[in-house]
């Protein structure tokens, strides 16, 4: 069950993330797919806001992984802002230790994460942005496995959809 | 506070993205050797970083690169006082290899040994001596920066505003949003179809230019924080709006210049804007200028224009990633007596005044 959102403007999409990140838990994944200025940043600064966090949320290309802390109702877990634009060769990501952050008991969300495709936890949570326009952009949202199915009920729900 | 001997020399290894670089720097100023071994070539093919093309490049490289930093020196080894290494931030893998090499050489030789950060290390390229001193009648050191100080420092993975109050005493004032500025360089040049690394492309295609329709400017008032993903989407949306109208993905030449002219003029504008306001504010008494995106031209001369302090900047070998960049930093860490242990590890999401 696929749920779709549109979003009008940076804010609008942050709403949206900090809606769902309120929602997640731990051990959650999810998959961001979209282009270069498609928001996936500040869907990424939506999520931890929902998820209670007050760091400083910001592109991990560099870095690769950023990491920042739920707030106290979310148990202060671990928020894993991953960016997999820079890589390459799935091959590459053994050496970057994500394996090891998902068996962590925190949340793991992945920007460009097409480039790991086959490679990443079979459950998870897909969020396509799509650029409509200068300021519009379409949010998909694709739950694989039971966990993202029952996440995306809830989300629709409080949606009011 | 320890008074470190004249001629006090330290060996520098720094690791913490592309470039593998050692080089020997004595009494904190004077660069004997700076050696550094790029891997712009390697990286140039895939439009950015591979970090484990990166990890395994600095493996290789590094005792090369050693080797001829220490050649320059009579006698080799015997000269050297202390060795020092960057930890953070930076990617992990390639981190750990010249930070383990420098504490296995350090441990081996019974040198003292101490991790710098790579911001810091940046800011202090504006303390090494250019070019490197001759002996003349002058006895009297060129000046060096004078607290309180601005610095901007501003990078492929970094981008922020610090007040230096003394050595050692630093305040993050504001830092990017969202990306670097020079990642924004690198994204934009990608979405216009020019060079990695897009730093050099963008200006070099925007010379020339007079003058552009203006682009967004993303001031976040009354913070001296950056964002510059606005402005990164504004390009995308000129660049699509172009396509539909030209009925074709290719973009002429004058199209890209005018473009490109456009964003470095934005970007240029907010970062000079925030720097010289920030002097201002807390009464500095220099403004110094930091990493790759240093090397920008319409930046060093946009600031040195409105600045009204003096604006120290490295030259452009000293800017980008390089290793005398860390001795120099590393120079004031032992003359504090600051010493690393033999377990520091790598801080890959280091910050500056941690």
């Amino acid at each position: 069950m696929a749920i779709e959102r549109t979003s009008h403007s940076p804010a609008q999409t942050m709403a949206i993330g900090q809606q769902l990140g309120a929602m997640l838990r731990t051990g959650d994944v999810l998959l961001l797919l979209g282009d270069l200025g498609a928001g996936k940043t500040h869907l990424v600064k939506g999520i931890a806001q929902g998820l209670g966090s007050v760091d400083l949320v910001t592109s991990p290309s560099f870095v690769l992984i950023n990491e920042y802390v739920a707030g106290a109702a979310h148990a202060n877990m671990r928020i894993y802002h991953v960016d997999l634009y820079r890589i390459t060769d799935p091959a590459e990501l053994t050496s970057i230790g994500l394996e090891e952050i998902w068996n962590d008991q925190g949340i793991c969300v992945i920007e460009w994460a097409e480039r790991a495709q086959h490679w990443l936890p079979e459950a998870h949570l897909v969020v396509q942005i799509r650029y409509v326009d200068e300021m519009t952009r379409a949010l998909r949202f694709v739950p694989q496995g039971a966990r993202y199915q029952h996440l995306m009920a809830e989300f629709k729900d409080a949606a009011g959809d | 506070m320890t008074h470190l001997p004249p001629g006090f020399t330290i060996l520098a290894l720094e690791t913490s993205c592309d470039e593998t670089a050692a080089a020997v720097v004595r009494d904190g100023r004077s660069v004997l050797s700076n050696v550094v071994a790029s891997q712009m070539d390697m990286h140039r093919r895939y439009g950015g970083i591979v970090p484990e093309v990166a990890s395994r490049q600095h493996i290789r490289s590094l005792t090369p690169v050693l080797e001829e930093a220490l050649a320059v020196l009579p006698t080799g080894w015997q000269n050297i006082d202390a060795i020092a290494a960057t930890y953070g931030p930076g990617l992990s893998g390639a981190l750990l290899t010249g930070l383990n090499a420098a504490k296995a050489i350090a441990w081996q030789r019974g040198l003292p040994f101490v991790g710098v950060n790579h911001l810091e290390a940046h800011i202090y390229a504006n303390w090494l001596q250019v070019p490197a001193p001759v002996a003349t009648s002058d006895t009297s050191p060129p000046d060096l920066p004078a607290f309180p100080l601005v610095a901007l420092v501003v990078s492929g993975g970094h981008t922020l505003l610090a007040l230096l109050h003394d050595h050692g005493h630093y305040e993050l004032l504001g830092q990017t949003r969202d990306d670097a500025v020079g990642e924004a360089f690198d994204k934009v040049a990608r979405i216009m179809g020019l060079d990695y690394p897009g730093g050099p492309a963008i200006q070099r295609v925007a010379e020339g230019i007079p003058r552009s329709e203006a682009l967004p400017r993303a001031w976040l008032r009354d913070s001296y924080d950056f964002s510059f993903s606005g402005l990164k989407t504004a390009v995308l949306h000129k660049v699509r709006e172009h396509q539909a109208q030209t009925g074709t993905s290719n973009l002429d030449a004058q199209f890209v210049a005018q473009l490109a002219h456009a964003f470095q003029e934005s970007v240029v504008d907010v970062l000079v804007t925030k720097t010289i306001n920030a002097a201002a504010h807390f009464g500095a008494r220099e403004i110094l200028l930091a990493g790759g995106v240093a090397a920008n031209t319409r930046l060093r001369h946009e600031l040195a224009r409105r600045a009204s302090v003096p604006v120290r900047y490295p030259p452009i070998w000293l800017c980008t990633d390089n290793a005398a960049m860390v001795a120099a930093a590393a120079y004031y860490r032992f003359e504090a007596g600051v010493q690393s242990g033999w377990d520091l590890d790598v801080i890959p999401g280091l910050k500056l005044g941690a």
